[in-house]
């Protein structure tokens, strides 16, 4: 295997592998968010207090 | 807290003794795995000798899971985990008791293996000094992987596919168990110019963490359930 | 209040999106990081004496070396907060840095491998102590994730995962040492950072592609643990919650419904 080659397969597998998990985890956050109501679906939002700036 | 825990122990051995599985399977399987190390490596006289340690720690970690397995086992099925906490035992006594009862049937699998390796693959003993060596790695090793083992089991008490997950966690953390135990022991059996007495310091200083760790950890795990 | 105004866009666009401006900026930045660290790392910076070339393998597998080792530690760290206050959130970052921490592991052994068969003729070096012992560490994660993944009452899972989190980060020293003495020897690049022998320029883009990574990692850790909080409250809500969440959206569609009312719970059986 040539030098360049090698080079190559280290950057392409870091930026690939990455890539592909990057991909997945916001294909999965949106298919999950359509699931959990717009006030739950922060934490920071969802931990204070519950009732609090609910537009109801 | 340490009559607890031989009670504990006590109790653990004494239905090992009654059900007889360490001797009928664990045992037998711990010969088997010397059986067919011998098959792979083409029973080669030499290589059985120089690779003995080696094979030796591989056999005692693989049949020791079961053991631990079924320890933990013991506990869990029957939720008598429940009873024994019921009755006003800390859960760093049962930690200390189980590990006792690990660790005695593990010195059990080790004393047989090394007649094993001796017999089959012609290592040998050859100063009081190398039998000496033999025998603390044999207890330090015995003990900290069964507090490794103890805590791992009940960690993976009660879930589904424990049989599968106990192993994948547990052995990379018993590692350096088998390095370190596998260069004590190539000291011993003369396979290797090493100082053996240097590699009891890792296998102590893990002995050491895994039963601080338990006494500590084993509580949190024990919660409700 | 910023919760008030977040929660109102949120109920204004009907559907949180994966993204606010403050993971925004970082997300770009890593971007724009990345751009300039392959830019030095291909066209500026000089081969090396020794690797010649190769030595620019070096500017990935370093900083995904040390992200790896970040990980676990941040893991190990929110596990101990979980112990201590039972924060399903610390749980999570845990579950998030820990996962992020194991790819990076086997983006090392990876880059290193791929390094090692051109300087050392062999993709695998039982000598060289640091990718043995990330092996190791690796295979010690896994196991983390599998446990992650049984499922069971996630209360007492995430009791376990953080009690193996944090054995597991006392195994790094540990491991480490006890591969290092078992060959006592390494064959691996004493470390390049500190005996300085590179040269400024290297080093400043090793040192630049270091600070990329943890910033990536940081935002990576970001989008995961968003996922993974989605994730529990979505289990939290339980099924039948969630069934009518869908069904009040799909009031829209009022006369489907109306049409036959046992397709839409059907569809969502099949969708969960």
């Amino acid at each position: 295997m040539s030098n360049a080659a090698s080079i190559a397969i280290a950057w392409l597998a870091v930026a690939g592998v990455f890539g592909i998990y990057l991909v997945s985890v916001l294909r999965r956050t949106k298919a999950a968010a359509k699931l959990v109501p717009a006030d739950r679906s922060r934490w920071m939002t969802t931990d204070a207090e519950p009732t609090k700036g609910e537009p109801s | 807290m340490f009559r607890d825990a031989l009670l504990i122990a006590g109790k653990d051995l004494r239905i090992e003794a009654r059900s007889r599985v360490v001797f009928s399977q664990v045992l037998p399987f711990a010969i088997l795995a010397l059986v067919l190390f011998a098959f792979a490596l083409d029973a080669d006289r030499v290589a059985l000798r120089d690779f003995s340690p080696g094979l030796f720690w591989v056999a005692v970690l693989f049949a020791g899971l079961l053991a631990i397995q079924r320890t933990t086992n013991l506990e869990h099925d029957d939720s008598t985990i429940d009873s024994l906490r019921l009755s006003a035992l800390e859960p760093p006594s049962i930690f200390a008791g189980k590990t006792m009862a690990i660790s005695v049937q593990l010195l059990a699998l080790q004393a047989l293996l090394v007649l094993g390796v001796l017999m089959f693959y012609g290592a040998a003993i050859d100063s009081l000094g190398d039998a000496a060596l033999l025998g603390v790695t044999s207890v330090v090793s015995s003990v900290g992987v069964a507090a490794a083992g103890t805590l791992y089991g009940a960690l993976t008490a009660g879930i589904r596919g424990r049989e599968t997950l106990l192993p994948i966690l547990l052995l990379p953390v018993l590692a350096p168990v088998l390095i370190g135990a596998t260069r004590a022991f190539d000291d011993a059996l003369g396979s290797a110019a090493v100082n053996g007495w240097a590699w009891l310091a890792l296998l102590g200083l893990f002995a050491v963490v895994y039963l601080v760790f338990g006494l500590l950890a084993y509580g949190i795990l024990l919660e409700e359930s | 209040m910023t919760s008030t105004v977040q929660d109102a866009t949120n109920s204004a666009t009907g559907n949180p999106g994966p993204s606010d401006s403050g993971t925004r900026t970082t997300g770009i930045l890593c971007l724009l990081g990345f751009i300039v660290v392959a830019a030095l790392a291909f066209f500026a910076t000089e081969p090396d004496d020794v690797q010649g070339d190769l030595v620019r393998i070096m500017y990935v597998h370093v900083p995904v070396a040390i992200m790896s080792y970040v990980g676990f530690v941040v893991g190990a760290i929110a596990s101990g907060y979980y112990l201590r206050k039972r924060s399903p959130a610390a749980d999570l970052v845990a579950q998030a840095s820990i996962e992020i921490g194991v790819l990076a592991g086997v983006l090392t052994i990876v880059t290193g491998a791929v390094w090692g068969q051109p300087t050392w003729g062999t993709y695998w070096n039982w000598g060289d102590v640091r990718l043995v012992s990330m092996l190791v560490l690796v295979l010690l994660y896994v196991g983390y994730l599998a446990l992650r993944g049984v499922g069971g009452d996630p209360t007492s899972q995430a009791r376990r995962s953080a009690v193996v989190a944090i054995l597991s980060a006392f195994m790094i020293p540990i491991v480490r040492n006890s591969v290092d003495w078992w060959k006592n020897r390494t064959l691996h690049q004493t470390s390049s950072l500190t005996d300085g022998q590179l040269e400024d320029l290297t080093l400043f883009t090793l040192v630049l592609s270091i600070g990329v990574f943890l910033l990536f990692f940081v935002w990576l850790t970001t989008k995961r643990f968003r996922l993974a909080w989605l994730e529990y409250q979505r289990d939290e809500l339980g099924l039948g919650d969630a069934i009518a969440q869908r069904r009040a959206e799909a009031e829209r569609g009022v006369e489907a419904a109306i049409a036959n009312p046992l397709r839409d719970p059907a569809s969502k059986g099949s969708e969960a």
